[in-house]
């Protein structure tokens, strides 16, 4: 595999093969941390890191695997890895782990994870596999900054926690403006969401469905 | 791409000849090995982390108890939080132990060995009554005595708990702090905040009341027993009147001995100072 | 009686595995195109949380938790092997999810030959993840007995089953529609999706008994 067809691989999750806008692909656990900017943050890197390292071991695994036990193989490799996230960020990110819950545990059944281990890494060697797991992770951790993005600065008027919107602007304070409550709550996640598609399918006319 | 999947077909071939890889003998050998590896792995991994784990625990919740007992600086926590929680900790919680529902001290024995700090309280309140352990905390500065109650109860998603700490006449609230595992961000998660949380401070116990300290919507008049609820948040608001109660009801045992013991200690002094 | 009729109703419509949660969404934006196969994949989903549940949450209280393993023996009383579950949770998974399919094949293929191909994606299927991991971390707070839980994860599988009906529902009829082109596919199932949680969450604090 050459230079140009790794960077092809790289770039395809950004744009038109992006696993949550395109491949629908992921969105289970991504809707969830989407409140803060924080948490979506760590979100995106847990799943990153996993779907890079487990795209490489099964890459590596790959004539090995007996093919009745391909799944489960899959699935004990990916465990694994995010068992070894869950325990990290316990360790050292405590306040974050706290947020996150169940969340982490769920990055198991991210759909991302067996997606890409089926649709790449069986067929490749582990470079292009880590590469094609950065990427995807990536692509998927992009879509939920941006989520987050507007979710926290609308409903809570923050950005990662700094306060954004100037105090004396709240109608507490004598000012005309308030947090929009409803943007916190999770239905407003799925339709900011599909804000996203739009604009996206817009733009890249190829991805509009009939 | 063609020529990759080219490539792999032919080692493919090659290995097949050597092994077989998908034998019922090579599958169930490989799937020991892995679970092996998977199990080694992961134990050193958890032991290895377990540690740094019950460190982030224990300093959270030492955190709290200060927090309740209005005994920690924000800023000063920020630059090496462990050292300074447990520096403050052993300053001002002089004293902590488990209290059964008649508010008697129970007594370590080897069989059910209990400190206050990792008694889980969760655990307790499940119990029969008359089995329930309650972890008491007692902070002193100087003359000042506060009084630290642990809370465990039920918001809207899940659980949420807390401590309650009580000025030296067991009546007043000193300060209260919340947390919970699954509650709405920006509305019942808010019972988190130090807005929602100051405003127990200073509140009186109503002993008439089923509830002694009650959450009501937001907006009415308050008195010394009532704090503004959440708005949006109405049953998370509920959850923690809930929690308050029945927690307290339980302490109520220990509370009515250490009033009554510092009324007798009050009247002492009292004759002590008429004889002079 | 009562408390079980109450964890029901309330597993259903005010902790939906979908509309609270986001849990299964892969599958359920993947299936909800007509009625029908939608029905078949909410039967499947519903009946193997029925099973994985209850199996997980006995393998909870017996073996995983901390302290659990007293009952075997006094000396293995302090082991807390809490940090194996993900995997352990998985592994039941995909394994009651391979012995349903070869069950329903042998005694009830009409059956098998509606769900037979839903029946190996539920095994990456979050909502059934999910639902382990809030059993185990609501166990003891919130859930009490066996029954509870059973009353949980059936109430979670017919949650979820209502859901991908209803948008499937929808979108059979949303075929006739003149959607923006961009939005036309995902990106109105998302918005509509959204909706339907915001009308799901007026049933939010709905509580039969006290």
């Amino acid at each position: 595999m050459n230079s140009n067809s790794r960077l092809k691989v790289f770039t395809t999750p950004f744009n038109s093969g992006n696993p949550v806008t395109v491949l629908v692909l992921g969105i289970c656990s991504a809707l969830a941390v989407t409140v803060k900017l924080q948490p979506a943050f760590v979100m995106a890197i847990s799943v990153t890191v996993v779907t890079a390292f487990s795209n490489v071991i099964i890459s590596f695994l790959r004539n090995t695997i007996p093919n009745s036990i391909r799944i489960i193989v899959q699935l004990l490799v990916i465990a694994t890895l995010v068992i070894l996230v869950n325990e990290i960020l316990k360790a050292y990110v405590y306040d974050v782990s706290k947020q996150l819950s169940v969340y982490v545990g769920l990055i198991i059944t991210n759909c991302i994870l067996m997606g890409r281990l089926e649709a790449f890494a069986l067929g490749n060697k582990p470079i292009p596999a880590f590469i094609d797991g950065i990427a995807n992770g990536m692509g998927y951790g992009i879509i939920l900054i941006i989520v987050a993005f507007f979710r926290e600065l609308f409903g809570s008027g923050t950005v990662f926690g700094i306060q954004v919107i100037p105090e004396s602007w709240y109608v507490t304070q004598g000012g005309f403006y308030l947090n929009n409550g409803l943007i916190i709550l999770p239905p407003m996640a799925l339709i900011i969401l599909g804000c996203i598609i739009w604009i996206h399918r817009s733009i890249n006319k190829d991805l509009q469905e009939k | 791409m063609e020529n990759n999947s080219d490539i792999k077909n032919k080692t493919n071939n090659t290995k097949r000849k050597k092994i077989n890889v998908n034998g019922s003998a090579y599958t169930v050998i490989y799937s020991v090995i892995i679970v092996v590896i998977v199990a080694v792995l992961l134990t050193i991994a958890s032991t290895a982390l377990k540690p740094a784990q019950k460190l982030n625990q224990e300093i959270e919740k030492k955190e709290n108890i200060l927090k309740t007992a209005g005994k920690t600086d924000k800023e000063k926590a920020k630059t090496d939080k462990e050292k300074y929680i447990s520096e403050e900790y052993a300053k001002y919680i002089s004293e902590s132990f488990v209290v059964d529902i008649n508010g008697n001290k129970v007594v370590d024995t080897n069989v059910n060995k209990k400190d206050a700090f990792s008694l889980e309280i969760k655990r307790e309140l499940i119990k029969p009554e008359a089995e329930i352990c309650l972890p008491v905390f007692i902070c002193k500065d100087g003359e000042q005595v506060r009084y630290i109650f642990q809370l465990h109860g039920k918001g809207l998603w899940g659980p949420i708990w807390g401590y309650v700490a009580f000025e030296k006449d067991l009546n007043t609230i000193a300060g209260v702090v919340f947390d919970h595992e699954s509650e709405t961000p920006g509305l019942g998660a808010e019972i988190t905040t130090e807005i929602f949380q100051k405003q127990f401070e200073g509140k009186k116990i109503d002993e008439e009341n089923s509830f002694p300290i009650i959450v009501q919507k937001p907006g009415g008049k308050l008195n010394s027993h009532t704090v503004d609820g959440i708005s949006g948040g109405t049953i998370t608001s509920r959850g923690v009147q809930q929690m308050l109660a029945d927690n307290l009801k339980l302490y109520k045992g220990f509370i009515n001995k250490m009033k009554s013991e510092n009324n007798d200690n009050s009247i002492e002094t009292n004759d002590k100072n008429q004889e002079q | 009686m009562e408390n079980f009729i109450n964890i029901f109703v309330q597993s259903i419509f005010i902790d939906n595995m979908i509309f609270a949660y986001f849990l299964g969404m892969c599958s359920y934006l993947a299936v909800s195109k007509s009625v029908k196969t939608a029905n078949g994949l909410g039967i499947a989903v519903t009946f193997v949380l029925l099973i994985t549940v209850p199996v997980n949450y006995l393998l909870n209280k017996f073996i995983l938790s901390e302290g659990a393993l007293a009952w075997a023996s006094q000396s293995l009383g302090g082991i807390d092997l809490n940090f194996l579950s993900f995997i352990v949770f998985i592994a039941v998974i995909a394994w009651i999810v391979q012995v349903v399919e070869m069950v329903v094949e042998k005694f009830a293929p009409t059956l098998y030959n509606q769900l037979g191909i839903f029946l190996p994606l539920i095994a990456v299927n979050c909502a059934i993840m999910g639902a382990s991991l809030f059993m185990q971390q609501r166990v003891g707070d919130v859930y009490h007995s066996f029954g509870d839980i059973l009353a949980f994860a059936l109430g979670s599988g017919v949650g979820w089953w209502l859901a991908i009906v209803g948008i499937a529902a929808i979108r059979e009829k949303m075929k006739y529609s003149n959607v923006p082109k961009p939005l036309r596919g995902l990106g109105i199932t998302f918005m509509v999706t959204g909706l339907m949680a915001i009308a799901f969450m007026s049933f939010m604090g709905i509580k039969l008994i006290n």
